[in-house]
């Protein structure tokens, strides 16, 4: 074997070795619940949770309502039938008492989330960032929970949160999104078994970043996790979300619900990192990821604005929204998602003006790759009594190869004369003028490539909270890998 | 909505001397009709338009009424008139121009196809119902324009589903005028089918110019071989409800088109333009521009799709969509779509709802022309840059002039 030839191959095993770093299993002794779906798994998620009686019963009013409907066939993805009946609903790792603090959480656990550089360990305090890691079914540990509650910020599991401060998830849980949303919402309020919870007081800017982070680990599960942050008057919290999950033949499916309640003046910002297993390269295996997040800006001059960074899962069906209900509130969406190989993508926005003078803005940028296929699909919705509201989106796609695709579905509805929307779209490929210009200052054509992708997303990655921002960078190089040539 | 499909598909119409082919089509769109059934809000293609208005008329089937004289028009050519959807054959026709009933054709071919589901229930409807289809065919380049002209009386209550097939052979052209001047409350259900041969070239402008009262929907599928040049420029000012469907397919390579329209809407008018454009082979060209200008409780609806097909490449393909909403009442909703498989491509499209621009009626104003003469002046003008490419002349000045009128 030639010198060359070596170096090729050394590379080559590099960069598959590289592809996907999150793919790994924890060997850990879990408890599951029997397989598939029916009220008594629903009463016992319900019943292993503690939770108080009108809990269970909104569950099984939404497991009713499931039952009723049919699965979305609109969105441009080839959807493969799920069987709900295969799927175990409940998996969590075992644990003699509920761990008091970090200490006495399993040390594979910490381990765990310590490989995929998530830092639960208080000692890492130098990360700041406070994290409730969410592991399967369940919440394995929240850091910095104390220097919170000084400020007055409740941040814990969802099912903490449900014991403590029930009166709250009463009022706000289903008001953003009802059961009866969509099918995967249904889903999801029947058999959510954690999450994470945030409240913020009137007037408090949050300390910290606050965030969650996902972890699938357990053969045929499901994660269906659900997300509540009510921010009061005049209150500020930054929210970041990262996910993974290990590499396996089968399909796994995530159903999560985020919903935002920003009132009076307060300001949300939720950033998501989305790096779910996508499959190999043939489409085998990956998750299926139907996510409903959508922000209430509930009174005047509230602000939610989104940022994701969706380079994973098989199957991205997700359109985070804003419902403009304040008077001078504002909406913003800034996205960037990936499709390679076999990855299929149907993502963008909803903004719904209903308040006067409301702004919103878009900015989605789509890569396809490989046999990818990314669309984006967006609303932009102006009502009547939406006085001086003003939209301005674009959503601009890179194809990289001739057998991916990429696909724009902007659907505006104005019905207010004094409001002013803006739509641009552009799709092309990687300029070759480009390629040869850095190619010229003696990049390699992979790194041109990674350059261009970069400077292209650049607009999103500039609202990501910076150590987001680095690790979105990384995630795309390693995404795109071997996508051209 | 099933009681409405049952009464306009209505009994079989047997007994007339049709071919096989004829008949078996349509059979076949009764079963797609009675299968499928008419569109509703959930139907994608027709989310923003309701079918409710067709149920509250009596829409029987026409009698034949006698047929007036056809109105002046701005300049001669080929005339078609269809009255109350019934052909006039003309009586002389240039060399190399034939036309002939539908039924006297050979086969199917390009004639009658699978038109889809229920999105496309219109032009199954058509399909079983048209009275006598007719085929126009163009051999060579023709010097005077051919001028369709479709109207309906003002006592018009019924349906009617006149059917045309344009064909240009290969390197012939031709200019196609079409005027939709409908009167009365009945509908007026339209099929035109157009198919260029290699290297020929249409030009097709469109007026319709109808009733308040009065119901269009219309079809209109291209087809355009290697080179061909397909124009189209869309002036709609009246209508009570009008739907437009334009399919235009570029099937092979250096085929192009160009896609200009304005809706002027006002009053209760609901006018919905539905456009998409395949680009099959590459390169080939697209080019649209559409305008919407929607007063007092108006409804405008602009769906632009362009799909470019997988091996389509060096395809280029532009879209724009711009919308003055004047009024509290009325409402415009747009969809600008892309579909892309190849990537070899350029793709764009913008999408703008807006306002008349204030420093532009603030300048006007400034030099001493009223508020109220400024607005209608920058709203001409929005709709102008669409007519003035209006061709021949002769129509394009009668077109301005009636858009002066509608537009005070």
């Amino acid at each position: 074997m030639s010198q060359v030839q070596a170096e090729t191959r050394e590379q080559v095993e590099r960069a598959v070795q590289r592809k996907y770093a999150a793919g790994f299993y924890t060997d850990i002794e879990s408890e599951q619940f029997p397989l598939g779906l029916n009220e008594d798994i629903i009463a016992m998620i319900s019943a292993r949770k503690d939770e108080p009686e009108w809990m269970l019963e909104w569950r099984l009013k939404a497991y009713h309502h499931w039952l009723t409907m049919k699965g979305p066939d609109w969105a441009k993805l080839n959807l493969p039938s799920i069987d709900f009946q295969s799927i175990y609903y409940y998996s969590a790792p075992k644990q003699k008492n509920r761990p008091k603090s970090l200490d006495e959480v399993d040390p594979k656990l910490l381990e765990t989330f310590d490989k995929l550089g998530v830092p639960l360990h208080e000692r890492e305090r130098l990360a700041g960032v406070a994290v409730d890691a969410v592991f399967d079914s369940v919440s394995v540990g929240t850091t910095f929970q104390k220097e919170l509650e000084e400020a007055g910020v409740i941040f814990c599991s969802f099912s903490e949160g449900l014991k403590k401060h029930p009166e709250l998830i009463r009022e706000y849980l289903g008001s953003v999104v009802p059961y009866t949303d969509n099918y995967f919402a249904a889903l999801n309020s029947a058999v959510f078994s954690d999450g994470s919870f945030v409240y913020i007081p009137e007037g408090v800017r949050c300390p910290m970043e606050l965030s969650t982070y996902f972890r699938i680990n357990a053969r045929d599960t499901g994660q269906f996790e659900r997300t509540l942050i009510i921010a009061e008057p005049g209150s500020h919290v930054s929210y970041l979300e990262g996910c993974t999950a290990p590499m396996r033949d089968e399909n796994q499916l995530h159903a999560a619900v985020v919903e935002l309640v920003a009132r009076e003046r307060a300001h949300i910002k939720y950033s998501t990192v989305q790096n779910w297993y996508p499959g190999d390269e043939n489409g085998k295996g990956g998750i299926y990821n139907f996510v409903t997040k959508r922000g209430d800006c509930r009174e005047d001059h509230s602000r939610i604005c989104w940022t994701q960074v969706e380079t994973g899962s098989a199957i991205t069906w997700k359109y985070p929204s804003c419902i403009l209900r304040g008077d001078n509130s504002a909406g913003e969406f800034y996205s960037v998602a990936l499709t390679h190989h076999r990855q299929q993508a149907d993502t963008g926005t909803k903004m719904i003006h209903l308040g006067k003078n409301t702004t919103s803005k878009i900015i989605a940028k789509g890569i396809s790759a490989g046999h990818g296929q990314n669309s984006y699909r967006g609303l932009v919705k102006v009502g009547k009594d939406a006085k001086n509201s003003r939209n301005f989106t674009q959503c601009d796609s890179l194809l990289i190869g001739k057998t991916c695709g990429a696909h724009t579905f902007p659907y505006i509805e104005v019905g207010n004369p004094t409001s002013k929307v803006e739509h641009e779209a552009t799709t092309s490929r990687i300029g070759e003028d480009q390629l040869f210009y850095c190619r010229a200052r003696g990049l390699d054509e992979e790194n041109a490539v990674a350059m261009i992708v970069d400077g292209f997303c650049k607009e999103v990655f500039r609202e990501l909270p910076m150590e987001f921002a680095v690790e979105a960078k990384a995630l795309l190089e390693i995404s795109l890998e071997g996508a051209v040539g | 909505m099933s009681a409405l499909v049952e009464k306009l598909v209505g009994e079989e119409t047997g007994g007339k001397a049709e071919p096989d082919w004829l008949v078996e089509a349509r059979r076949e769109a009764r079963r797609a009709l009675m299968r499928d059934g008419f569109p509703d809000a959930r139907t994608e293609d027709w989310k923003y338009t309701s079918l409710k208005l067709l149920e509250k008329r009596s829409l029987t089937e026409s009698e034949g009424t006698e047929r007036e004289p056809l109105p002046d028009l701005p300049a001669g050519g080929l005339v078609l008139d269809f009255f109350n959807g019934r052909l006039q054959v003309p009586d002389d026709l240039p060399a190399g121009v034939r036309i002939y009933p539908l039924r006297e054709a050979q086969g199917p071919k390009g004639l009658v196809g699978d038109y889809g589901g229920r999105e496309a229930a219109f032009a199954w409807l058509n399909t079983a119902r048209f009275e006598e289809g007719w085929v126009l065919d163009i051999q060579r380049e023709l010097s005077e324009p051919v001028l369709l002209v479709s109207r309906t009386t003002a006592d018009f209550s019924g349906v009617v589903h006149p059917r045309l097939t344009v064909r240009l052979a290969p390197d012939a052209s031709a200019q196609l005028v079409e005027m939709q001047l409908g009167q009365g409350s009945g509908l007026c259900n339209w099929l035109t089918g157009i198919e260029l041969g290699r290297d020929s070239r249409l030009d097709h402008c469109r007026l319709q110019h109808a009733g308040n009262d009065s119901l269009l929907i219309q079809r209109n599928d291209v087809t355009v071989a290697g080179g061909g040049r397909y124009n189209w420029i869309s002036v709609d000012l009246g209508g009570r409800l009008g739907r437009h469907d334009l399919n235009i397919d570029l099937i092979e390579a250096e085929a192009g088109c160009q896609v200009d329209g304005v809706f002027v809407a006002d009053g209760r008018a609901h006018l919905d333009h539905h456009t998409r454009i395949d680009h099959r082979v590459g390169p080939s060209y697209s080019e649209e521009n559409f305008r919407g200008l929607l007063s007092g409780r108006s409804r405008g609806v602009f769906n632009g799709k362009i799909v470019v097909h997988k091996g389509a490449d060096g395809s280029a393909s532009e879209m724009n969509n711009a919308n003055l909403l004047l009024s509290e009442h009325a409402e415009i909703d747009t969809k600008p779509e892309l579909e892309i498989y190849a990537d070899e491509v350029t793709a764009a499209h913008g999408a703008t709802v807006g306002q008349l621009d204030s420093d532009a009626l603030f300048y006007l104003q400034s030099r001493g022309i009223p508020a109220s003469q400024a607005r209608m002046l920058l709203k001409q003008a929005f709709a102008r840059t669409i007519v003035e490419k209006v061709r021949p002349e002769a129509f394009r000045d009668d077109w301005l002039e009636r858009l002066a009128g509608v537009v005070e």
